[in-house]
């Protein structure tokens, strides 16, 4: 009985037992590197995020950069009526104050923050150029044309930047949703937080064109 | 059986992604060339020759130009249509970007030079705005074709300044070797004689004519003989005079003359000829030099027709086209001769067989249809079909 007991025993323990044991092994390895990959494409989206953002920064730092050129010849060249220059001097001011990067893309206060503060820097951008519209001496002016034509030029590549960015945002908050994108997300401590889309329509899009 | 199939396509059509379609109905054509042209206001041999001579400057410069005559912008700003189409050709090469599009809708009146990410610091936004100030006069005459070829030889320019290479313009008027401001007076400053020399200069610059101007002393014949006999001889550019003209001004009579060229004499007509009169007569009052040349230079150049640029020479043909050009002549020849000499052997052994029918015939003419093939393949070759290039939004658009 013993004999045949330990006769029968051994086939039913050991046989289906060590496939198994193998077969976790190799699912869970194939899980691994199923989550890797998935791990390492967030972190590859992220990055381009963070480039096309680059391109955004680098745009509006042009545009910063142009507009106290812009009050200047303007300054030099006729007498504005009203406080358009000094608006558009703090909206400017208000505007550099805040830099956005990193972790700040993620949160929707401070994107909700410098988006306004880049709608009032439009604003008052228009506002300028619709009033340069009434002073021949200013559309006659080489420098003050020179200058809007570096302005609209900034505003095309600061629309595409957008554009370039907003697709890659989109790409990257619909990974994050996903199935695969949610289960590594929670996993690794959820260090991808969807961003917030950059929506601030160009100014010279919005103002009548100059008659150069 | 059916089913499965269609399955399986449907499927794939969800699968394969499209391309990036343009923003609101605009679509671009297949990039096949250097110039592509929808609205058919191009020339074949102007789309050919300026097609070539962009394909040989991407050869040698690695930089990609295209042209875009579009038909129609479908309702969409022009910006965007130059964005999705240089998004949808990839002008310029991957990684390096250095392409530039120069887009023209004749319908809506408006054009745009859109550069590539990595040529924004050989052509500024400030800099594809001159381009285009430059070009609007003749796209305003519906001069199509000198718009394209002064538009693209002054990018080309830009692109070879960076580079280190000088770019040849075919329509550069120079000032004659003689000098273009005779003064046997000897009686101009210096700085009456730069200012008189800025506006030649810029009237050349403007209208791509030849122009000089002659200060006398008193007149010992009419001013227009004596302009009439100096013009003759005096090789002022290009052409035996026929476009150029020449400014004769004589203070101590205090007379004025511009003789025209009888290319310009036959466009410009008596009421043209009155109306720069009347401009000139203030001026003329006055007899201030710099300010009679500036009068009539800005009438010239309002009044006078805009001349058509000629197109770039073609390139020079290397050995290996050479070659190439060789093997296919002989190929033709050696296929007739040969097809000719082989239905000759046949007609006369038939005459023995009785055999000579229309199969052999069908042979020669299969071979000699094959040949054609053979050169249609090489003619058919796309001159470009875009690499992988990108565009930031740079550039510059403009309305005329």
């Amino acid at each position: 009985m013993a004999h045949r007991h330990h006769h029968d025993r051994t086939p039913v323990r050991c046989r289906p037992r060590r496939p198994c044991g193998w077969a976790s092994v190799l699912a869970l390895l194939l899980a691994l590197a199923a989550c890797h990959k998935k791990h390492d494409q967030l972190v590859e989206y992220d990055v381009i995020c963070d480039e096309m953002w680059a391109n955004i920064d680098a745009q509006l730092q042009r545009r910063y950069n142009l507009i106290p050129n812009l009050v200047k010849v303007v300054k030099a060249q006729v007498k504005f009526e009203g406080d358009t220059l000094v608006k558009i001097a703090e909206a400017r001011a208000s505007a550099t104050a805040i830099h956005l990067s990193g972790e700040d893309l993620t949160d929707p206060a401070k994107m909700e923050a410098f988006q306004q503060a880049q709608t009032r820097l439009n604003g008052s951008l228009s506002r300028l150029l619709v009033a340069s519209e009434r002073y021949p001496e200013l559309r006659g002016n080489q420098a003050f044309n020179g200058l809007v034509v570096q302005l609209e030029g900034t505003e095309n590549r600061l629309l595409r930047a957008r554009e370039e960015y907003n697709a890659a945002v989109r790409t990257y908050n619909a990974e994050i949703r996903k199935v695969g994108g949610m289960i590594i997300n929670d996993l690794t401590g959820r260090p991808f937080k969807p961003r917030v889309f950059f929506t601030v329509e160009a100014a010279a899009r919005n103002a009548p064109e100059i008659d150069l | 059986v059916r089913m499965p199939i269609v399955t399986v396509m449907v499927a794939m059509a969800a699968v394969v992604p499209r391309p990036p379609s343009a923003e609101a109905g605009f679509d671009p054509p297949k990039l096949e060339g250097h110039v592509i042209d929808t609205s058919d206001l191009v020339d074949d041999h102007v789309r050919f020759r300026i097609g070539r001579d962009l394909a040989a400057f991407r050869e040698s410069t690695g930089f990609a130009i295209v042209v875009f005559v579009t038909g129609s912008l479908a309702g969409t700003s022009i910006e965007d249509v130059a964005y999705a189409t240089f998004r949808a050709w990839k002008i310029g090469d991957a990684g390096k970007d250095n392409g530039v599009l120069l887009l023209i809708a004749p319908e809506e009146r408006k054009v745009r030079i859109e550069t590539g990410k990595g040529v924004g610091g050989a052509i500024t936004d400030l800099e594809s705005n001159d381009i285009i100030a430059e070009i609007e006069p003749y796209l305003q005459v519906r001069d199509l074709q000198s718009a394209i070829v002064l538009g693209t030889t002054e990018i080309k320019k830009r692109l070879g300044k960076e580079i280190g290479k000088v770019v040849a313009d075919p329509n550069a008027v120079v000032a004659p070797a003689g000098g273009d401001l005779i003064d046997e007076t000897h009686a101009l400053t210096d700085s009456v004689r730069a200012d008189l020399q800025r506006e030649l200069e810029l009237f050349r610059k403007t209208t791509r004519r030849p122009i000089g101007m002659l200060v006398t002393g008193p007149l010992m014949e009419p001013i227009a003989k004596v302009a009439a006999s100096r013009f003759k001889h005096w090789q002022l550019g290009a052409r035996n005079n026929y476009d150029a003209v020449l400014l004769v001004a004589s203070p101590a009579d205090r007379a004025f003359f511009v003789q025209v060229g009888y290319g310009g004499a036959r466009d410009l007509g008596e009421a043209r000829t009155q109306a720069m009169r009347a401009k000139l007569a203030a001026a003329r009052e006055r007899y201030d030099l710099v300010e009679l040349v500036h009068v009539a230079c800005g009438q010239l150049a309002q009044l006078l027709p805009r001349l058509k640029l000629e197109l770039p020479p073609p390139p020079p043909i290397t050995a290996e086209q050479r070659r190439t050009r060789t093997i296919v002549i002989y190929a033709i020849f050696g296929v007739i001769g040969g097809g000719l000499l082989l239905i000759g052997i046949l007609a006369i052994v038939s005459r023995r067989f009785r055999s000579f029918g229309t199969r052999s015939l069908d042979v020669f003419f299969v071979a000699l249809r094959a040949v054609g093939w053979l050169i249609g393949a090489g003619r058919r070759r796309k001159e470009y079909e875009g690499g992988g290039g990108k565009s930031g939004g740079g550039g510059s658009s403009g309305d005329y």
